[in-house]
């Protein structure tokens, strides 16, 4: 049990990781190719 | 002396104290707690009266080690701030995920030296407390014990990732 909740901690801090280390300028260009 | 040297000693004594203490936390966690009940209890002291405060001992200052030499490190490499805000000004997953890893570290550093240690010496009568209080400080120590064997999961992941994966060095 102890085992498995630190296993679900850090598959959301994987998901946090990569969401929030994402480079502002990458996510940007790429909502703006998004645009029609 | 090659300047690089002086953060290797102390990433060196980082990684030294952390084993001490994680090693430890897993020995209660994996070997003791869950064999206590097998032990008869004439026997029961042996554990209680010599090996845990020992092993305590060793865990505590371990756990102040690591988080000494940890930040000195961070301190060293420049990036004390960065980390400790989980990368919000720079947006470098090597920041988020060694941040993420220090505070869980913090907490249960935290966790050892202003709950774990005080409720042990509790239940193991290593300081004077009333008799119906005991159960309940061991409980709360156990219970705080294993929360940091939890976050050491995801604390390590945050450790090593930021390394190998995201190349902060």
């Amino acid at each position: 049990m102890t085992l498995v909740m630190g296993l679900i901690i850090m598959f959301i801090m994987m998901i946090v990781i990569n969401v929030v280390g994402a480079d502002p300028q990458v996510s940007t260009d790429l909502m703006n190719n998004l645009k029609p | 002396m090659d300047a690089d040297f002086y953060p290797f000693i102390i990433r060196w004594l980082h990684v030294l104290n952390g084993v001490m203490w994680i090693g430890l936390l897993w020995y209660f966690n994996f070997v003791q707690i869950p064999n206590m009940s097998k032990i008869p209890d004439e026997q029961k002291p042996a554990i209680g009266k010599v090996i845990a405060p020992e092993a305590l001992f060793w865990l505590r200052w371990a756990a102040l080690g690591t988080l000494v030499f940890g930040l000195w490190l961070a301190t060293l490499n420049g990036y004390i701030v960065e980390v400790l805000t989980l990368g919000l000004g720079t947006h470098l997953k090597g920041h988020v995920s060694l941040g993420i890893g220090m505070w869980f570290g913090i907490i249960m550093a935290f966790n050892v030296w202003f709950i774990i240690w005080p409720n042990q010496k509790k239940a193991l009568g290593l300081v004077e407390c009333d008799p119906d209080d005991k159960p309940k400080a061991a409980r709360t120590a156990m219970l705080f014990s294993r929360t940091n064997t939890m976050l050491s999961i995801p604390m390590f992941y945050g450790m090593v990732s930021a390394q190998s994966l995201y190349h902060l060095s």
